[in-house]
């Protein structure tokens, strides 16, 4: 028991210094996160221009929600970012993650820290922009986000339950690296399909029943657009309980299924960087 | 030992340019996956491509 209770206590120091200290390097990178950021930005303002038109043309969504879900997206996906697809895959490729075999932690710890440090800076740097962009549709009259601390709640443990399911995506397509030595196409695909079935490029509300149906039931709706729709305060309570079922399904299944994979993985590992 | 010399002709650089050729495909079996996951990004992006068009401006097929 007492064991368990260090074991803990450790895991949580370990991964606070390690979040520190990926705080303090993305701090050292900030131009270029700065310059990051802004292009996120950019592209969330045009994505939002399409769809507000798309909106006001076809007449099959409320405008006021496809805008105030874009603003949304500036902060939430800021939280839910995953860089192991980048990073992780990188360092199976050149045999630094034999470095990371070798600490007295888990692997996925570092992972953890690693994201949970630039996110939380990026997170604080993209503040300014969610405000003015927050100030401007409001001004204009299209906010519909009543911060209600119910709502509050529930998105941010969808924010959670999204943040972990992208990341042992992330995980589990890093584990690909072992077998295939050039992942550079494959990332470009995964992130493609990362971003458009997490309705990132088209808002669920404007897809028809059947391609909504299919959204629903892949995990990648839970890495940004879930967290993001309770937010909107447009959910029925049905709809909340269907998606935390299948987001907790999803986190379990891919915990699961990360495991034996690695296990499988692992052997062919061969650390040909060093 | 005397260095050999090569006739610096056009046709010297086509040669060389078919043995980058024939190199470049060799190396392509290798990564047989990777080009196979591009090839099918492609239609990928098509099929979106086509999904977010017909969705912005209604039917257009």
């Amino acid at each position: 028991m007492k064991e368990k209770i260090n074991q803990k206590s450790n895991f949580k120091n370990i991964l606070k210094r390690i979040t520190k200290m990926f705080f303090a390097q993305e701090f050292m990178h900030k131009e270029q996160l700065i310059v990051w950021i802004i292009a996120d930005i950019v592209k969330m303002a045009g994505l939002c221009f399409v769809w507000s038109a798309s909106a006001k043309i076809t007449g099959n969504m409320d405008q006021g929600y496809v805008i105030t879900y874009y603003v949304l997206m500036i902060l939430v996906s800021k939280l839910m970012q995953d860089i192991t697809p980048a990073n992780g895959v990188q360092q199976i490729l050149n045999g630094k993650f034999s470095n990371s075999l070798l600490k007295p932690m888990s692997y996925l710890t570092e992972y953890l820290g690693s994201n949970l440090g630039s996110n939380l800076f990026r997170l604080i740097v993209s503040v300014p922009a969610f405000v003015l962009g927050m100030y401007i549709t409001s001004r204009l009259g299209f906010w519909i986000v009543d911060f209600n601390p119910y709502l509050i709640f529930l998105g941010l443990i969808a924010v959670a339950i999204g943040f972990l399911i992208n990341f042992l995506l992330g995980n589990i397509f890093a584990l690909i690296a072992f077998y295939n030595k050039n992942m550079e196409g494959m990332r470009i695909f995964y992130n493609n399909i990362a971003a458009t079935f997490s309705g990132e490029y088209i808002p669920f509300v404007a897809l028809p029943l059947l391609a909504l149906f299919t959204v629903q039931v892949l995990p990648f709706r839970y890495t940004l657009s879930f967290p993001i729709e309770i937010l909107l305060g447009r959910m029925t309570n049905y709809d909340l309980g269907v998606g935390f079922i299948i987001g907790t399904i999803w986190l379990i299944a891919l915990y699961v299924l990360y495991l034996v994979l690695f296990k499988i993985s692992i052997k062919k590992y061969a650390a040909e960087g060093i | 030992m005397l260095q050999r010399e090569y006739k610096t002709t056009i046709w010297r650089y086509v040669r060389i340019w078919f043995l980058n050729l024939r190199a470049s495909i060799k190396k392509s079996n290798t990564y047989k996956g990777e080009i196979f996951v591009r090839f099918f990004r492609t239609f990928f992006i098509l099929g979106i491509q086509v999904l977010l068009l017909t969705l912005v401006f209604g039917n257009i097929l």
